[in-house]
């Protein structure tokens, strides 16, 4: 193949390997003869899955509890490409740790960064990255003119996560280099958020609500419905800037991709920002009081209602089902 | 050169969004950090600064991290952190007198060759519309459209 070796910035909790990193070494081993995963924590527990979806090398900097992984992940691949074993390509994903690890790794070894991909596509000894942009409406065709580890940030759920067989990857430590103060961050305290029910990018169905519910306590709606359904709730940009939900109940651009089987959009108007976190799924339902809202365009049952009156109704009448 | 702009002023503090709206690059705050020689602290959903530490609740995907950063350093905000206040019109007029101080690339020592289109060392092979997504039925709701919803998730066995 075209490419000799892709490196997949991997990701792992107590569940496993994260799914977006199950995707990423699922296309990188249709695009290059060797993929090897770079990671920090417990790399043995995850090794078989890893092994399974083509990764043939773990390479981990150890458990680093307390510490960020952008500064001491990106040092590490700056090692390995000084002395000549780095990889030809790296993949990110769009997550928190992924774009630290993109953007500190980009200007440490001077190689600029293709963001925001959903698809990478062979071209010879390079890969190209596709970019959705302008709200999603443009499809942008990129690659690097000259020669260097090119390096990929890419949006989860491009591509879908499959085995191919193979053994578990070989565990190997991975040195991080002198941090000279980039990497004092720390971590005193992980919270994990209490949520009930599934999360929002991997429900079955995503209850979301937009500003057309008018204010915050009409947002309980939305998590009623949701928990009825054993969905997940969601959000508009407006909703969480306006601080009705937290930031990570936020979908589009900015926020959470979802493609859920069913995509109920309440009191949202369907901005293309919007549009791009959630116009990849199955089936749409919108409920909107003015019948001109873009998410129309795209809904597969589209609603011309009072959310206020819809939405009592449906939660009553699902309700009374038990 | 934005590092080169920021490191003149020497702050113990910059402050990023997390990403624009065109591009939704999302690396910059880092990349500044890197070339400042910082360290960063992103997608911070709030933040508080004192004795030299900036204190910041970090999304992560299972929630947030309580993190301490020592100063200097980059630290990137989410949408929400903030009530935004609006600007007095003192403050706008004040605005007008503000000083701007305009610098170039070469007040800032950098060579064009290395920055911008030149230094991109990127190329853009294609550009085309996305393909669009078309629209199924719409209902004006007289009363009933939650059993036009029911019906619709009950055919797709999801409930």
């Amino acid at each position: 193949m075209g490419i000799s070796k892709i490196w997949v910035f991997g990701e792992a909790t107590e569940a496993g390997a994260t799914a977006s990193t199950l995707e990423l070494l699922t296309r990188a081993r249709q695009l290059a003869d060797t993929v090897e995963v770079v990671m920090s924590g417990d790399a043995g527990a995850v090794a078989g899955a890893l092994g399974a979806h083509g990764a043939t090398t773990v390479h981990t900097i150890g458990v680093i509890e307390g510490s960020l992984a952008g500064p001491r992940i990106a040092s590490a691949i700056a090692g390995a490409v000084e002395v000549g074993t780095g990889p030809d390509v790296l993949l990110c994903s769009t997550s928190y740790d992924g774009r630290d690890v993109a953007g500190r790794l980009s200007a440490k070894i001077d190689r600029p960064v293709i963001t925001n991909v959903v698809d990478l596509i062979a071209d010879g000894d390079r890969l190209l990255g596709s970019e959705p942009v302008f709200g999603g409406t443009t499809d942008v065709t990129t690659g690097f003119t000259d020669s260097g580890t090119a390096i990929f940030l890419v949006r989860p759920k491009s591509f879908t996560a499959e085995e191919s067989g193979g053994a578990p990857a070989e565990v190997v430590d991975i040195a991080v280099g002198d941090l000279s103060g980039t990497g004092s961050a720390t971590v005193k305290e992980r919270f994990v958020e209490e949520s009930s029910g599934p999360k929002l990018d991997e429900a079955t169905i995503v209850v979301s609500g937009g500003r057309g519910l008018g204010e915050a306590e009409k947002y309980e709606m939305i998590e009623s419905l949701a928990k009825l359904v054993k969905g997940a709730p969601g959000a508009s940009r407006a909703v969480v800037d306006a601080g009705w939900v937290p930031y990570s109940y936020q979908v589009g651009q900015t926020g959470k991709v979802v493609k859920p089987t069913v995509y109920l959009a309440c009191g949202i108007s369907g901005a293309t920002q919007h549009l791009v976190g959630m116009k990849g799924s199955a089936n749409i339902i919108a409920i909107n009081k003015d019948e001109e809202a873009p998410i129309f365009g795209i809904a597969d049952l589209g609603i011309v209602g009072d959310v206020h009156k819809v939405l009592p109704r449906l939660i009553e009448a699902l309700e009374a089902r038990g | 050169m934005l590092a080169a702009a920021i490191q003149r002023c020497e702050p113990d503090l910059v402050l990023t969004a997390t990403e624009s709206s065109d591009g939704y690059t999302g690396t910059v705050p880092v990349q500044v950090a890197e070339l400042l020689g910082y360290p960063s602290v992103t997608f911070g959903k709030e933040i508080e600064v004192a004795d030299g530490v900036a204190t910041v609740k970090r999304q992560t995907e299972a929630g947030f991290d309580q993190v301490e950063c020592p100063l200097p350093a980059v630290v990137s905000v989410t949408a929400g952190v903030v009530e935004p206040r609006y600007p007095s019109f003192k403050g706008i007029m004040g605005a007008k007198n503000k000083p701007v101080d305009q610098i170039d690339l070469a007040g800032l020592g950098i060579d064009p060759a290395t920055v911008g289109w030149a230094g991109a060392r990127q190329e853009i092979i294609d550009i085309s519309v996305a393909p669009a997504r078309d629209a199924g039925e719409i209902v004006h709701d007289d009363g009933d459209a939650h059993e036009r919803i029911l019906a619709f998730l009950d055919d797709l066995k999801v409930l």
